[in-house]
């Protein structure tokens, strides 16, 4: 986001980081620490400081698509890189060191309101003692403002991705950790701690035919058919987007009074976001219908022939044949005809013919 | 692709063949060739079949040039005998069309409901009474008389056939099935009954 700090706000920003790193080193030997975990410091730090620590202004968040999040800490880390403070780090996610030249270099003497943000960072870093940054935002996400975020991002969602990837990415050794019972029984929960605050109303509809879209689909018995996996790929999007979505909202709810300037255009998104993800489950609804209902035909299909087939070999039996013969073109050609030369009535009539089979 | 449910009519016509047929033969090869390019289904059900056969004893039954100078103990083994080869010689290449043509769609087909439908359908047609000049069964001419022409049953049979193994269509050159098309008990079975050219 590109938000101009202020020296000060900048400076806080850079010794409570440089805080976070220190302790990090100290306890945990690790010198590199990713965005995501900086923010979610920041934001313990922010929920646990006193009410009249003038820092807690220094550190506004507001809720979104990964938990907590801060435009003012996001543009600290930015500056921060380009003063080379931090040094980007090799990582799967955005990794930063501190620079080894400053990290022992206070940017700001410590008064008692830093001296409480100090007592806290530390607390924090030391209670992280062999967490795993996952652990850390589910951490986060169990006290989350709104129940969504455990029941939907921590949990349903982690399920059905790894049984997508499970059917996707056809692996034999990916076991699926999470059985079909396991997703819906999470997907019942999620339907339980929607928002019940009147700017979710709209997106509390839809979530309902999205819910609907999923049952359907984990409840289909034939998961290897082309179809199925068609339609998986599908539903695994949709779901990343029904999360986007629900962020979009969550964050005009759950935020520091800091961002109130932006709430009304943040309305308009979330509507906005809200009328494209009803379109996108309409014509997911429609995909799922069609392509499992082929499935099913082909199913059916299969059945016909294998019915035809049994009668084929009773016929071709009393024909006289060992087996069914194979297919022959040319069979159309040798059916023209194929009694001519032994019809010896004068007048040969198919249709009377029949007609007297019929009235015997 | 539509599925078609053929008459026992067609399949004679198309094995008699261009001489012995000229009437019925044309369209019933121009059926066989949509058949063959795949541009339709045919379905032969077990009715037909049945048909097919005893039209063929019937046919056989009317050599009377022949069967006149046989034994009267020899007659009928020679209808069946013959017929039987005619028969045999046309089922194996039905059977040779592989996919394209098909004899059995379900396992189980609801013959009781079919036999209530078809009951409902033969009462509810009244039929028609016509004069003949010449009888088609023994090809007597000039021989007025009066008959009682309606549905058969049969008929509604085949189009209950044919609508229970979901064809789309039943082609027949056999007018008697004008009578029943449309009718609701068939569902949205298309009945086609082909003109003869001559």
């Amino acid at each position: 986001m590109n938000y101009q700090l202020t020296e000060n706000e900048l400076l806080i920003l850079k010794e409570l980081i440089r805080k976070i790193f220190e302790n990090y080193n100290d306890n945990k030997n690790l010198t590199k620490i990713s965005k995501k975990t900086i923010q979610k410091i920041l934001y313990k730090l922010n929920k646990k400081l006193s009410e009249g620590n003038p820092i807690r202004n220094t550190i506004p968040f507001y809720w979104f698509l990964a938990g907590p999040y801060s435009e003012k800490v996001d543009a600290g880390i930015i500056a921060m890189k380009s003063e080379q403070v931090l040094l980007p780090a090799n990582g799967i996610y955005e990794m930063y060191m501190f620079n080894p030249d400053l990290i022992h270099s206070r940017f700001l003497d410590h008064d008692a309101s830093f001296q409480e943000a100090r007592e806290i960072i530390s607390q924090e870093v030391a209670q992280m003692r062999g967490f795993s940054n996952l652990q850390l935002i589910n951490d986060i996400y169990d006290e989350a403002p709104l129940l969504f975020y455990p029941t939907y991002k921590s949990r349903f969602l982690v399920y059905f991705e790894s049984f997508c990837n499970y059917y996707l990415e056809q692996d034999d050794n990916l076991s699926n950790l999470f059985s079909e019972n396991d997703i819906l029984e999470s997907l019942e929960k999620t339907k339980l701690s929607l928002p019940s605050d009147q700017l979710f109303k709209k997106f509390n509809g839809i979530y309902q035919d999205f819910v609907l879209i999923i049952t359907k689909v984990l409840n289909y018995n034939r998961k290897n058919d082309s179809e199925f996996l068609t339609v998986l790929q599908s539903l695994g999007d949709l779901a990343n987007k029904v999360w986007n979505v629900f962020a979009y909202g969550a964050r005009i709810l759950e935020h520091h009074e800091f961002y109130e300037p932006k709430v009304l255009m943040w309305n308009e998104m979330f509507t906005d976001q809200t009328l494209q993800l009803e379109e996108a489950i309409r014509k997911t609804s429609l995909l799922v219908t069609e392509v499992l209902q082929i499935s099913l035909d082909r199913k059916q299909d299969v059945i016909k022939s294998l019915e035809d087939k049994a009668f084929k070999k009773k016929l071709a039996k009393l024909v006289g044949f060992d087996k069914i013969p194979e297919y022959d073109d040319n069979s159309f050609t040798r059916l023209t005809g194929i009694i001519q030369s032994r019809i010896k009535t004068k007048d040969f009539d198919s249709v009377e013919l029949v007609r007297e089979t019929r009235e015997g | 692709m539509i599925r078609v449910y053929l008459d026992a009519n067609i399949i004679l016509a198309k094995s008699a063949g261009p001489e012995k047929e000229p009437r019925q033969f044309p369209q019933a090869e121009e059926i066989f060739n949509k058949i063959k390019n795949g541009e339709i289904e045919a379905v032969v059900s077990p009715l037909t079949l049945m048909e097919v056969r005893n039209a063929l004893r019937i046919n056989h039954g009317k050599e009377t040039t022949i069967l006149a100078g046989m034994e009267k103990s020899q007659r009928l083994e020679y209808v069946i005998k013959t017929s039987e080869d005619d028969y045999n010689a046309i089922l194996g290449e039905l059977i040779r069309m592989g996919d394209k043509v098909i004899f059995k769609v379900k396992k189980n087909i609801d013959m009781n409901q079919i036999l209530d439908d078809a009951m409902e359908i033969v009462m509810s047609i009244r039929g028609k009474t016509k004069s003949y000049r010449d009888c088609k069964k023994c090809g007597t001419d000039n021989v007025n008389y009066i008959g009682f022409k309606s549905l058969g049953t049969d008929d509604a049979l085949h189009a209950l056939l044919a609508n229970e193994m979901d064809c789309d269509q039943l082609l027949t050159f056999d007018g008697d099935f004008n009578e029943i098309k449309g009718n609701p008990k068939i569902g949205s079975l298309d009945i086609q009954v082909i003109e003869q050219r001559f």
